[in-house]
């Protein structure tokens, strides 16, 4: 089993854990092999990263972005709740992925400037 | 609409908060194809609040010109009449509304945040479409919620149920509106800028903000406006007054040909004014 980033994901592998959303609900179960549109929609709720299986578990490699990233999931999961009956529009799908982006690329700037 | 809560807001007109009389003299001067700027620089400079802001506000980087601006009259040439005048009433509008309590206070400035956000946004988004005005999509955006202010001020008790019930139904605080008061912040704000005698194409933004497919001749203002409304909510300036995302209208995206690579440039130089503006106007 091995944890891969959405970026590396491509069709055919198959999930070694079920997928849920920010708030707890199953978008893809255990078991099923990976098509385009599953990792289209993977995107689009901001899942970082899936388990699959075949693959050596690599422990740890993420730990130090571990941070960063709770902070990406709990405003993702803020955004979600706020967009909730628009997200069946792809157009506010990519806003809310733009804002995202932004928010956290802000956020860090104050940080730093601080 | 006509409804009987509107009509009871326009029996009570009188206690509509009014433009401070400098503010109303600049819009007349402005609106009067025979004035200088001269004649405009004179009324302003008569007020010394709004001489010291003007001066503060062209020489901020919200302009960027080059060089120190030290006299009302090197503004007025500069920035031109419209934008004077779009930039008093900005300030204006800002001191118009002090709220009473803690509360209020907290919930204006949430709202204000809001709006600026949104009037930078639009201004952004006007820019992006090289569009020539684009002052004035700015203060369409700074006034696109004035309906919620005045309904704070003048309708308390009903507010507060509206805002009770945009919490238990965690739904927009639009629809939570109509189901209290019968009416909602667009037709409110709407009243008000006819008092003020606005131009009409700041009171159609304001009363079609979020049905911009009937704002007719001025579509493409009312259109920016409601696209920036989202992009200032998606980006969490400020608050509308609740958590939801309004829905996108398809009528005002397309009328203005937005592509979606622009949405996160639009954003990301939104946020950058909005930081160095506010400020300004803190």
């Amino acid at each position: 089993v091995q944890r891969v980033k959405l970026a590396d994901l491509s069709p055919g592998g198959v999930l070694a854990e079920p997928v849920y959303n920010q708030q707890g609900v199953l978008l893809l179960d255990a078991g099923c092999k990976l098509n385009a549109k599953h990792i289209r929609i993977f995107k689009s709720w901001g899942i970082e990263s899936v388990c699959l299986k075949g693959h050596s578990a690599a422990a740890g490699d993420t730990s130090d972005k571990m941070p960063r990233s709770a902070g990406r999931q709990r405003l993702h999961a803020e955004m979600s709740r706020q967009f909730s009956q628009v997200l069946d529009d792809p157009l506010m799908v990519e806003i809310m992925e733009c804002a995202l982006r932004q928010r956290l690329n802000h956020a860090a700037r104050q940080e730093a400037l601080e | 609409m006509s409804s009987p809560e509107l009509r009871r807001i326009i029996s009570r007109a009188d206690d509509l908060p009014t433009l401070p009389r400098t503010v109303l003299k600049i819009t007349e001067l402005v609106n009067d194809p025979k004035s200088s700027a001269k004649d405009l620089a004179r009324v302003i400079t008569e007020d010394q609040v709004l001489t010291a802001r003007l001066l503060k506000l062209v020489n901020s980087s919200f302009y960027g010109f080059p060089q120190r601006i030290s006299t009302v009259t090197g503004a007025v040439v500069l920035l031109g009449f419209d934008a004077i005048r779009n930039l008093l009433l900005t300030t204006s509008v800002f001191d118009l509304f002090a709220g009473k309590s803690r509360r209020q206070i907290q919930r204006q400035e949430a709202f204000w945040d809001h709006s600026l956000g949104c009037a930078l946004g639009a201004k952004v988004i006007g820019e992006h479409l090289r569009h020539d005005k684009v002052e004035e999509l700015f203060v369409a955006g700074l006034l696109h919620d004035i309906g919620k202010i005045v309904a704070m001020l003048l309708m308390p008790e009903k507010f507060e149920q509206v805002s009770a019930r945009v919490e238990e139904s965690d739904g927009l605080m639009i629809a939570a509106e109509e189901s209290v008061m019968k009416v909602n912040h667009a037709d409110i704000g709407r009243l008000l800028a006819e008092r003020w005698n606005l131009p009409k194409k700041l009171i159609k933004v304001i009363d079609c903000h979020h049905r911009p497919e009937e704002a007719g001749n001025f579509m493409l203002e009312t259109a920016v406006v409601h696209v920036a409304d989202i992009f200032a909510r998606a980006l969490n300036l400020g608050s509308g007054g609740d958590r939801k995302m309004p829905p996108l209208s398809r009528t005002a995206w397309n009328y203005l040909s937005l592509q979606p690579p622009a949405i996160e440039p639009i954003m990301a130089s939104t946020l950058s004014e909005f930081d160095d503006i506010r400020k300004f106007l803190n």
